[in-house]
């Protein structure tokens, strides 16, 4: 069963008015072309600020019928976890009250779970298919521009999937962001602290991330979208290009991207892909909004660096009707949750959460290890995403026990404050009580994955002792050896 | 020598083949909206000069995979400006109007049409209550919605 607009923004105006403590309910300043207001929610709790941010957006697509409703779901999820104190439990997946809780109290939520409300009252009202917004394109008897081409990334170059002709269901408009709608996602970026985006199409069951407008590479930082050719209406120019991303977040995208595919599956066993958008795109999309935001800090430095994944929930099933709307969406809905969830659980950062929302210390100075020093080399991005996999699960055993708490935060005022000079000598009580958290952690930790990742720290910890944090971070930045056992003659 | 006969392939329920100008009659929406794509063969011959301009809104759509023609190369459909929709590796599956198709079989195109999907409006079945809306939300929040938010004290009331 599909909520109409009307209803998805009753249940939003229910959670602001009866629990405004973790819900605000916001209405954005680009009204739909139609003139309907177009809302969303904030969902957080505590005082604590400076937090990093979500933003996940739904219905972008109009006939993707399932998504906003799974996005307004899981709002009310969010509030009867936090507020009775419960789990969250998908299907197989099972997140804890502290999980919920610490997601609210850490992040700020942004949820905008219609963003195309003029499209959605057109499926239920004249066409079940659907896709675009409700824009009267002048000169041609064509209506609509595709949300998801508008953006204001390489737009406007024509490929397999973006096409400038209003008749197709993937026009990019009149320009970029010409679109209400679109407007609304840059608006949100713009004033508020977005960490990590999230918008929710269907279908095929993927879990995406940029590139989607060309191949990905990690080696020739020249090759940048910023020098090509926009509003053209021809094909990529040159077409062998291929775009540059970090090596460090490649790493992220594809490493948060496989955590939510292993907890959708966990929900009913549904096997989600990971891959960039180009991959799923013969010759690439264009103007996407997950390449929109996180191309932001690269066309303007002085923007803030965000995240942006899509997900493209359920299976081909039967038919397009069938598949864009399913008589029981209920399934997909579990699944599509999940994956939020995760995402969510993912876009914390445990070091960031013990600094400054428990201690109140900046940690810029751990954030430079990891940004200047670590995640120049491989060896160094593996270890951060090894710190990735690991600080969800501990943060929750750690949260959960006062005294293991304490001993963290110790030892945590201690890590920042040696890092803080590179001649600092790490001596052997510091080793002594690192390995001594260690290993109440490995001893508490339920998964045989973590332990094993914990082995590897406890490892590493042990060669720290008299040694500086010069000499500590630069063992860190090289590739381990591997003990090469000699053959016997 | 004369063209080859643009064809348009059906593959369910049955294999059958469908004219140029069969295509162009379904823009009528001589279709019935709940047909099954068997409908397709109920679309009369059409004369020529119904080749008008493209049409807006059509009646009806179908889900089609494109391939290679006589005419046309593989190559050729990486290239084509036509809405494209998931469909299995390797195939190019796309939501195209009877003025579409026609364009596609111009172009030399084999055109397979899998489902039809008459231009109407959601089940109304599918659609929720504002009823049964405000049940759920009485249901899951209920014993919460107070403007504290907090829990009720299980202790019971002060005095």
């Amino acid at each position: 069963m599909y909520r109409t607009v009307a209803q998805l923004d009753a249940v939003m105006k229910f959670l602001a008015d009866f629990f405004p403590q973790l819900c605000t309910r916001v209405e954005l300043p680009n009204r739909s072309i139609q003139g309907r207001p177009i809302y969303a929610l904030r969902m957080h709790a505590g005082s604590n600020s400076n937090r990093r941010g979500v933003l996940i957006v739904g219905g972008m697509h109009a006939r993707e019928m399932m998504n906003p409703d799974a996005i307004v779901d899981l709002q009310l999820d969010l509030v009867t976890s936090y507020l009775n104190e419960t789990h969250i439990k998908i299907g197989g997946r099972v997140w804890e009250a502290l999980d919920i809780k610490v997601m609210l109290e850490m992040l700020d939520i942004w949820m905008l779970p219609c963003a195309n409300p003029d499209g959605r009252e057109y499926v239920m009202n004249v066409d079940t298919l659907w896709r675009k917004n409700r824009r009267d394109n002048p000169g041609t008897p064509f209506d609509g521009v595709d949300n998801n081409r508008n953006c204001d990334i390489v737009w406007g170059v024509t490929t397999s999937a973006t096409s400038c002709s209003p008749s197709q269901d993937s026009y990019v408009g009149s320009g970029p962001l010409s679109e209400p709608e679109t407007c609304n996602i840059k608006h949100l970026c713009d004033t508020n602290r977005i960490d990590v985006f999230l918008d929710v199409h269907s279908f095929t069951e993927l879990v995406l991330f940029p590139w989607g407008h060309a191949r990905t590479q990690t080696t020739d930082p020249t090759k940048r979208f910023t020098n090509l050719a926009t509003g053209t209406c021809a094909p990529l120019n040159p077409s062998s290009h291929q775009e540059y991303m970090l090596p460090r977040d490649q790493l992220r995208f594809q490493s948060v991207a496989r955590q939510i595919v292993a907890d959708i599956r966990a929900v009913r066993g549904r096997n989600y892909t990971a891959e960039p958008i180009f991959q799923v795109y013969p010759g690439g999309a264009t103007g996407t909004a997950s390449d929109y935001v996180y191309s932001r800090h690269i066309a303007n430095p002085a923007l803030h660096k965000t995240y942006g994944f899509a997900f493209e929930t359920g299976p081909m099933d039967g038919d397009l009707a069938n598949s864009f709307h399913p008589a029981n969406p209920d399934p997909i809905k579990r699944d599509t949750k999940a994956g939020i969830i995760s995402l969510m659980q993912q876009s914390i950062c445990a070091i960031e959460f013990i600094g400054e929302a428990l201690l109140g210390t900046p940690v810029q100075a751990l954030r430079n290890v990891r940004d200047q020093r670590l995640a120049t080399t491989g060896a160094g991005r593996q270890l951060i995403a090894l710190f990735k996999r690991v600080q969800i699960p501990l943060l929750g055993v750690i949260l959960a026990d006062e005294s293991l708490t304490k001993d963290a935060l110790n030892l945590f005022e201690r890590a920042h404050k040696l890092v803080e000079n590179d001649e600092s000598i790490v001596n052997e009580r510091d080793v002594k009580r690192g390995l001594a958290l260690v290993d109440t952690l490995v001893d508490r930790a339920t998964s045989a994955s973590v332990r094993r990742d914990l082995g590897t720290v406890r490892k590493r910890i042990e060669t720290t002792v008299g040694k500086s944090v010069h000499t500590i971070l630069e063992n860190l930045r090289k590739p381990q050896r591997r003990k090469v056992r000699k053959r016997p003659k | 020598m004369k063209p080859p006969k643009k064809q348009i392939n059906i593959e369910q329920p049955e294999k059958k083949k469908v004219t140029r100008e069969q295509a162009l009659g379904s823009r009528s929406g001589s279709l019935p909206g709940s047909g099954p794509v068997s409908s397709l063969y109920d679309v009369g011959p059409v004369e020529p000069h119904q080749q008008a301009e493209p049409e807006a809104a059509p009646k009806v759509r179908f889900e089609a995979t494109i391939h290679a023609g006589l005419r046309a190369s593989a190559g050729r459909i990486d290239q084509l400006d036509i809405d494209r929709v998931p469909g299995a590796k390797g195939e190019v599956r796309a939501l195209v109007t009877p003025d579409e198709c026609v364009r596609l079989l111009d172009e030399g195109f084999e055109v397979r049409l899998h489902h039809a999907h008459p231009v109407r409006p959601l089940d109304p079945a599918l659609i929720e209550t504002d009823d049964s809306v405000l049940r759920r939300l009485h249901r899951e929040l209920g014993n919460l919605a107070r403007p504290t938010g907090r829990k009720k004290s299980k202790r019971g009331k002060r005095t």
